[in-house]
């Protein structure tokens, strides 16, 4: 069921030649088509594109969450893609602590209960799991919120609840979902210099993905995945909305005006909104080249 | 360790408080109605049991002692009084009597028996004068409740007055009350010279088939039946109508609190899908949302349960002030049963969100 790689061990994960395509027949979608990718013990990879390009299904798979059409999944020598459906809890307890886009804290839980819990379902169990769930947590500078419930919390407390909750079980990768998504410049900023302060400090291997273009800023690789597709940069039809920075298909948005005689794409109505209040703050944005 | 089950329960208080306030009320229901079974059970069992004799002789054919005709001359007395084994002959006049009072029609079972031996006489006197006399009468409770009678005062039955000395309880039978009467007085209500039963005791529980026998050939006209039997077959005859009644209204009971409980799990998990898909995408197995699940239940149904059996007698009590007739009795193994009864209703209700738990999708944490 297993398969050991030899000569691989500083891999943390080794994805070979892996596709994962939904439905079947003419409505078939390709969300990942044959991507290879080896990402080495403490590396911080960032995996950018925009919406619907594949990156969440990518993390999914590589998470145990999916099973991939095909390819292979190599997690730290150990394929997990032939993994019977009932050990793969096992693998996600033991192997990924998961960030996702939106904090995902239990509500009925406290903030130390939330990092406990992870703890208690991978057998860790009375004061000594509380301990570490507290000293986790104090870790992030939350030690005035132990106690509080999710609806207590701001989303940026949310979100370093979250990160303390993917530590819990000393996991060896960490894999994120636009983690700063739902968060404020600041506050995003805030908690992705945690989450690489962390990652370096407890060497970490973590795969970030986003369409948020400043994440590039703390990984230590960033790759460009489009249509399913890892590529070396962004196509012809993708641009960055000069306001968040977020990728964007050119074909795919409505939000798009002419100002100065250039085409500028937005995500959303916000960011054009915010673009027409003052055009020239974002028109030279650095990455938009 | 920290229980994801109780803490959700804890932070939906009033989603549950309304939930166990439905269990409550059909653990009330379900005591109400079979312990107004068990009632009126005890009751009639008591009318045949506690009239003190072993054997019971009716007219040949007849059957039971309460609804049976059963009409026997008084002269038989020295006939039963010869035979072997006969330590005492009673004989019973037990006859339905239409009355009004303040308005309403109503069946009083009038008792005429020997008050000399007791036999046949109430067994259960709670106010008043154990046995009455000339022109005295002990009453139901329900009866002189229900229709403000007291010691001291006087009922009138088909035109004789018979003044109240005696109240007595579990003599009511949902049908009729019960009244005793002396045997003389009771002579009025019937033919002369003619009786409905004759209550033997005899001189050792050993011998009570043997005389039964003896009673049977050497009386022509008459069946003996043991006491036992008798009470049985009153029994069958009273409560044994309205058993599936009974049954159906306590499994109404039960369905109710199974689709209280039911849906409480099954709404928790729609509402709480994205929550524990989380737990499952964090490693949790299907089993451990399904212990979650099953754990709700029976906490629901359990608590539900212990607080319906702690008010049900006092609410009882409070609903027969206001309707007499309401003759209840708890058993302790009628609780443990419905106790149980409940910890079914958490198992099947546990069952009822198992396809939507099996259906989470992990994955659901990853949509924003």
């Amino acid at each position: 069921m297993t398969a050991q790689l030899d000569k691989m061990d500083h891999v943390a994960i080794d994805l070979q030649h892996l596709s994962k395509v939904y439905g079947s027949g003419h409505v078939a979608v390709k969300a990942i088509d044959d991507v290879s990718l080896h990402v080495l013990e403490g590396e911080i990879v960032a995996v950018m594109g925009p919406s619907g390009s594949g990156k969440t299904t990518l993390l999914q798979v590589i998470g145990a969450l999916l099973k991939p059409t095909s390819g292979d999944v190599i997690v730290n020598g150990t394929s997990i893609s032939a993994c019977p459906e009932g050990s793969l809890c096992q693998v996600r307890l033991q192997t990924f602590g998961f960030i996702f886009q939106t904090p995902n804290l239990l509500s009925a839980l406290t903030a130390v209960q939330n990092v406990e819990l992870a703890m208690n379902l991978a057998g860790a169990k009375g004061e000594k799991a509380r301990q570490k769930a507290r000293q986790l947590l104090e870790e992030l500078n939350l030690e005035m919120r132990l106690g509080h419930r999710p609806a207590n919390l701001s989303g940026g407390e949310q979100q370093r609840v979250a990160i303390a909750r993917a530590l819990a079980n000393d996991p060896p990768i960490l894999l994120a979902d636009e983690p700063t998504a739902n968060l404020d410049s600041k506050t995003g900023q805030g908690v992705m210099e945690l989450l690489r302060k962390i990652a370096k400090d407890k060497g970490k291997t973590a795969v970030i993905v986003s369409h948020d273009l400043r994440i590039r800023y703390f990984a230590d690789r960033v790759l460009w995945l489009e249509d399913g597709r890892l590529r070396p940069r962004w196509s012809e039809g993708v641009t960055i909305d000069p306001v968040c920075l977020m990728a964007v298909e050119k074909d795919k948005t409505t939000n798009v005006i002419e100002y100065e005689g250039e085409k500028f794409y937005f995500c959303s109505l916000e960011c054009r909104r915010e673009f027409e209040k003052a055009p020239s703050r974002f028109k030279e944005s650095k990455l938009r080249s | 360790m920290v229980s994801l089950a109780k803490e959700n329960l804890l932070h939906e208080k009033s989603k549950i408080a309304l939930s166990v306030a439905g269990v409550i009320l059909a653990v009330f229901l379900i005591f109400a109605t079979t312990g107004l079974y068990l009632g009126i059970d005890r009751v009639v069992e008591n009318m045949v049991l506690k009239a003190g004799a072993d054997l019971w002789v009716t007219s040949k054919g007849s059957s039971g002692s309460l609804h049976s005709p059963s009409l026997l001359s008084s002269d038989l007395g020295e006939s039963l009084r010869a035979i072997d084994g006969v330590q005492k002959v009673a004989p019973l006049i037990r006859r339905p009597v239409a009355t009004e009072l303040n308005g309403e029609k109503l069946l009083v079972s009038v008792n005429g028996y020997d008050t000399e031996s007791g036999l046949g006489g109430p067994w259960k006197v709670v106010r008043g004068a154990a046995r009455p006399g000339a022109g005295e009468i002990i009453v139901d409770r329900v009866l002189a409740k229900k229709n403000g009678l007291d010691m001291g005062e006087y009922i009138e039955l088909e035109s004789r007055r018979f003044k109240i000395v005696g109240i007595s309880d579990e003599t009511f039978t949902m049908i009729s009350y019960m009244a005793f009467v002396t045997l003389e007085d009771a002579r009025y209500f019937m033919p002369a010279n003619l009786t409905n039963f004759f209550l033997i005791k005899v001189d050792s529980a050993s011998q009570v088939m043997d005389v039964k026998k003896a009673i049977e050939s050497a009386v022509a006209g008459v069946s003996a039946s043991v006491s036992e039997e008798n009470a049985a077959e009153a029994k069958d005859e009273t409560v044994g109508g309205f058993l599936p009644i009974i049954l159906v209204i306590s499994a109404i009971g039960i369905l109710v609190a199974v689709l209280v409980v039911g849906l409480l799990v099954h709404t928790m998990t729609i509402e709480k899908s994205r929550e524990y898909g989380i737990v499952r995408a964090i490693g949790a197995t299907n089993s451990y949302l399904y212990r979650m699940t099953l754990f709700q239940a029976l906490v629901v149904s359990i608590f539900g349960f212990v607080i319906g059996a702690a008010i049900s007698p006092p609410l009882i009590s409070l609903l027969r002030y206001f309707v007499p007739e309401f003759v209840v009795l708890l058993t302790p193994q009628m609780v443990l049963l419905v106790f149980l009864l409940f910890v079914a209703t958490g198992l099947i209700a546990s069952f009822i969100p198992v396809r939507r738990l099996s259906r989470i999708d992990p994955a659901i944490v990853f949509k924003g």
